[in-house]
């Protein structure tokens, strides 16, 4: 690099650094090529949930630099470490770039026309025993397509995405509660919030961009309250004025406590209810709408939630629940919860996620700027494509379900099949998926083939020692796998397919606040991965050709038909051509045909061409202009409230626009620790890493700053077993067994009798210890509690016992 | 050669200090405080990592908190740098 290159570099750090720290100043990264010959362009970061969007700089066909975007609303020019090294997630020096296929126990490379073949091969044998799982990770038109071949296609709804396994219990406590799913806020609300409640939430590091708007306000003298409730300390534990150390399963108590103490001291919001609200509980059996009950039953339902019993059942000293319930009780506060798979993975997860809800409505901490309950998502698409897209196996797209023949009929409609193609029975969800595939089909292992598009179940699926391993150990079962690097799952796949990632190809998100984000593609992949939807469309073609009517609408054209601006066909599953389109523009605007239905309206494509993402319903206005909606539901905000009316819920289950206030008992964990394993056991993430860490293991920086798995363990117990810090001790749970690193006294510091390990590390399985017991509606398994015990393992003399295992590094204080 | 741009969050109370204590590290150029953040940029010949400076920002008196804004890499994704591999 000569001098010159590098000043010019150093001036466009500058000034973007400039214009992160004021927002609203432009800075070199805006111009689309540069005089070093870097152009830019936008797009949102490949990551979690947040949605931030960066500046992409790329020369020579590489991208070279990356910025965080000033006009971004959401990041304003701030990312996290895992955004500012994005980039190099494309260069990890194995990427897959052939198909392979295992021949003779090994994976051997073929031609993408054998691969196609032999995927078409595995659906002929039986579309019913055909499943897809993919994930919040697949762009909206990529999981448009995968819904569209699967349950239009193949006639089959044994689709599912890994979402179902990190934020399904948000949507049923959606729908439970306003009778439609996803947030009635946006981040907006955390730059208004005067109390910022954390239910297991850890935001300073899942969520750090969002968490730095927060800190900025108290750096610039505003004062937020912050509570921080959890089963462990966390890295935002030190910016919390109060944390609250609860029980797992705590949650539940603690939310039912707060709504007791409102009610008995008739500091609930009287007007809102009586406006706003009705009342819900189970019936029998239980249901994801309950039964109507009215304030009195209420009130007798919450009666023994004491703040002493609560304390009893939660570990939350009685004073600290009567904080909770003076604020929420206030009406000059604003008070936003947070929440994410603290709350999500939970066997109670739609009972806990509803309370909160319930908690809000209940004390009219809701809908004005700053008061939200607000869930959190951690992959870029879980909202945009799991849930809006509907790839989830009782969904079809726009909010439809497959067991309404109204919803069926549209979707047959829009898609122009012959009546009854869609099925009514809603497919396998992710454990009950995998559970088939591990088993022999005499003993109801109705599946034979699953293909897994960006994810990477080997290692995230729960106790896979019973869910993943065995279909691996059988004859009978073949494992399609399409990712950008091995993994978990590719190494024990039949059939491996290299993908195309993040900005090698067209795509667009939607993150967690309803906003549909767009980019184009700007470099090109390599050898020859290609796009996941062309793969999905290249299969359809050839089962079309082989005579599969499934692929063929109502009239007899192929289901994925496109044509250039002229209406010439383009034969888009030839890869040759498959850039002659835009074919994220095609199937997006098909797509957004479906959207009305559940007022969740998007605009034409071009408008997100433009935009940094638009939050949905996104309405058409008088002079042609397009307007977003921050705040659903609020009459201030809303097109879809009606005139003159403060709020509307216009999805409610009891039909009279009112949202529902649960009342959901607690109940204890399926698994507690006893006599044989008598520690409880919480998985989770770490900053540094993005889940599995495929992409960012392969980032040197942050596989350097966070090399291995560890377990954290508090120094009582430690001493208690006469571990040392970086000692190696084995984790075992009636499911299975792991070593591990000790980390003392580490960025997370869990309470006597509770270990936390994080999941990211493929060497280091966390999962074979885990339990699949699930919530009973959403279907959403337990990561969070399960019991294990632990031994020490006498150190090797390669093995120094007191190493540390991981550098305490932080990112915030 | 990397070069990354971060904005620095600063506490009221120890801003002074702070700024003398940063604007004595090499290989570091501050920009204009902007209210209380401070843009800071880093260069650094490889194989140096920005984590270590980071961890240190973190450990000074007054620094609140640490955001990312701009990373170039362009030494660090050259074509020659990687080679491609089977599974």
């Amino acid at each position: 690099m000569n001098v010159g290159r590098r000043s010019f570099v150093k001036l466009a750090a500058l000034a973007a650094a400039t214009a992160a720290a004021r927002p609203g100043t432009a800075h070199a990264a805006e111009t689309t090529a540069g005089p070093d010959g870097v152009r830019w362009n936008k797009a949102p970061c490949r990551f979690c949930g947040t949605g931030c969007h960066v500046k992409v700089g790329v020369k020579s066909g590489r991208v070279v630099a990356i910025a965080g975007d000033p006009q971004a609303e959401v990041n304003r020019g701030l990312l996290c470490v895992q955004g500012y090294h994005v980039g190099l997630a494309l260069y990890g020096k194995d990427r897959l770039t052939r198909p392979l296929l295992r021949k003779g126990g090994a994976l051997v490379p073929i031609s993408w026309e054998q691969a196609i073949a032999t995927i078409a091969e595995r659906v002929e044998r039986g579309p019913r025993g055909f499943a897809m799982y993919g994930s919040g990770q697949w762009t909206i038109p990529e999981g448009y397509a995968a819904q569209k071949f699967m349950k239009g296609g193949l006639g089959s709804n044994h689709i599912d995405p890994n979402a179902r396994l990190c934020m399904s219990s948000a949507v049923t406590g959606f729908l439970s509660t306003y009778g439609v799913d996803e947030p009635a806020g946006c981040y907006d609300d955390l730059d208004r919030c005067d109390v910022l409640v954390l239910w297991g939430n850890n935001p300073a590091e899942m969520h750090p961009v969002l968490f730095s708007r927060v800190i900025d306000r108290r750096a610039r003298g505003e004062d937020v309250l912050i509570i921080d409730m959890g089963t462990r300390r966390t890295r935002t534990t030190p910016h919390a004025q109060h944390y609250l150390e609860m029980k797992p399963h705590g949650d539940l108590a603690i939310a039912n406590g707060i709504a007791h103490l409102l009610l008995a001291s008739d500091s609930y919001d009287r007007k809102f209810v009586d406006a706003h609200c009705a009342f819900r509980a189970d019936g029998d059996p239980p249901t994801l709408e309950g039964r109507a009950i009215d304030l009195d039953e209420y009130r007798r339902l919450l009666a023994p939630y004491t703040p002493e019993h609560v304390e009893k059942l939660s570990g939350v000293p009685a004073a600290k629940l009567r904080m909770l319930a003076e604020l929420f009780g206030r009406r000059d506060l604003r008070i936003t919860s947070l929440w994410c798979l603290g709350m999500n993975q939970h066997t109670r997860g739609t009972a806990i996620n509803s309370l909160v809800h319930g908690v809000h409505l209940l004390s009219g901490h809701f809908g004005r700027p700053g008061d939200a309950p607000t869930r959190l998502t951690g992959q870029p698409s879980a909202c945009g494509t799991a849930r809006e897209v509907g790839t989830l196996a009782h969904l079809l797209p726009g909010g439809r379900v497959v067991a309404s023949a109204e919803h069926r009929r549209q979707a047959e409609e829009i898609w122009k099949l012959p009546e009854g193609r869609i099925r009514a029975e809603p497919g396998y969800h992710t454990v009950e998926m995998w559970s088939r595939f591990s088993k022999p089909e005499a003993e109801g292992g109705d599946l034979h083939t699953i293909w897994v598009q960006v994810t990477n179940p080997g290692q995230t699926l729960p106790n896979r020692n019973a869910l993943f391993t065995p279909s691996r150990e059988r004859g009978d079962k073949f494992l399609i796998v399409s990712d950008v690097y091995p993994t978990e799952t590719t190494r024990a796949a039949d059939l491996v397919l290299p993908s195309a990632l993040w900005v090698e190809k067209n795509g667009m998100f939607g993150n967690s606040e309803r906003r549909t984000q767009q980019w184009f593609k700007m470099v090109s992949p390599p050898g020859e991965a290609r796009d996941d939807a062309w793969q999905i469309i290249a299969v359809a073609r050839a089962l079309h050709d082989r005579g599969f009517a499934g692929m063929r609408d109502r009239d007899g054209k192929f289901l994925f038909e496109m044509a250039d601006a002229a209406g010439k066909p383009v034969p888009v599953w030839d890869w040759r051509r498959y850039y002659d389109v835009n074919v994220d523009r095609a199937l997006f605007e098909e797509y957004r045909k479906f959207t009305p239905l559940k007022h969740k309206d998007l605009a034409p494509y071009d408008e997100y061409v433009r935009a940094r993402g638009l939050r949905w319903p996104v309405v058409q206005q008088k002079d042609g202009s397009w307007r977003e909606t921050r705040f659903r539901f609020a009459g201030f905000d809303d097109p879809y409230v009606e005139k003159g009316r403060e709020f509307q819920f216009y999805h409610s289950t009891s039909g009279d626009g009112r949202a529902q206030i649960w009342f959901r008992p607690y109940e204890p964990p399926p698994e507690v620790p006893d006599d044989e394993y008598p520690l409880w056991l919480c998985t989770g993430r770490v900053i540094e890493h993005w889940h599995s860490g495929t992409l960012t293991m392969r980032i040197d920086p942050l596989r350097r700053s966070m090399p291995q798995a560890y377990v954290e363990m508090h120094r009582d117990d430690a001493s208690a077993l006469g571990v040392a810090n970086g000692e190696r001790v084995r984790l075992e749970t009636r499911r299975g067994a792991l070593e591990l690193p000790v980390w003392l006294d580490g960025r997370g510091q869990p309470p006597r009798g509770t270990l936390f390990v994080p999941f990211f590390d493929e060497s280091l399985l966390v999962n074979a210890l885990t339990l699949e017991a699930h919530d009973p509606f959403s279907k959403q398994p337990d990561y969070k509690k399960c019991a294990v015990r632990v031994r020490r393992i006498a150190a090797s003399p390669a093995e120094p016992a007191a190493a540390a295992p991981v550098p305490a590094s932080g990112r915030e204080r | 050669m990397p070069t990354f741009g971060f904005v620095l969050t600063l506490a009221p109370s120890a801003e002074t200090s702070t700024l003398a204590a940063l604007a004595r590290e090499a290989g570091i150029t501050l920009g204009e405080l902007q209210g209380r953040r401070l843009p800071v940029v880093l260069e650094l010949a490889p194989p140096q990592h920005a984590e270590p400076r980071i961890e240190a920002w973190l450990a000074l008196p007054g620094v609140l908190h640490v955001d990312y804004a701009f990373a170039a890499f362009d030494d660090l994704v050259s074509p020659e740098s990687e080679k491609e591999e089977p599974a």
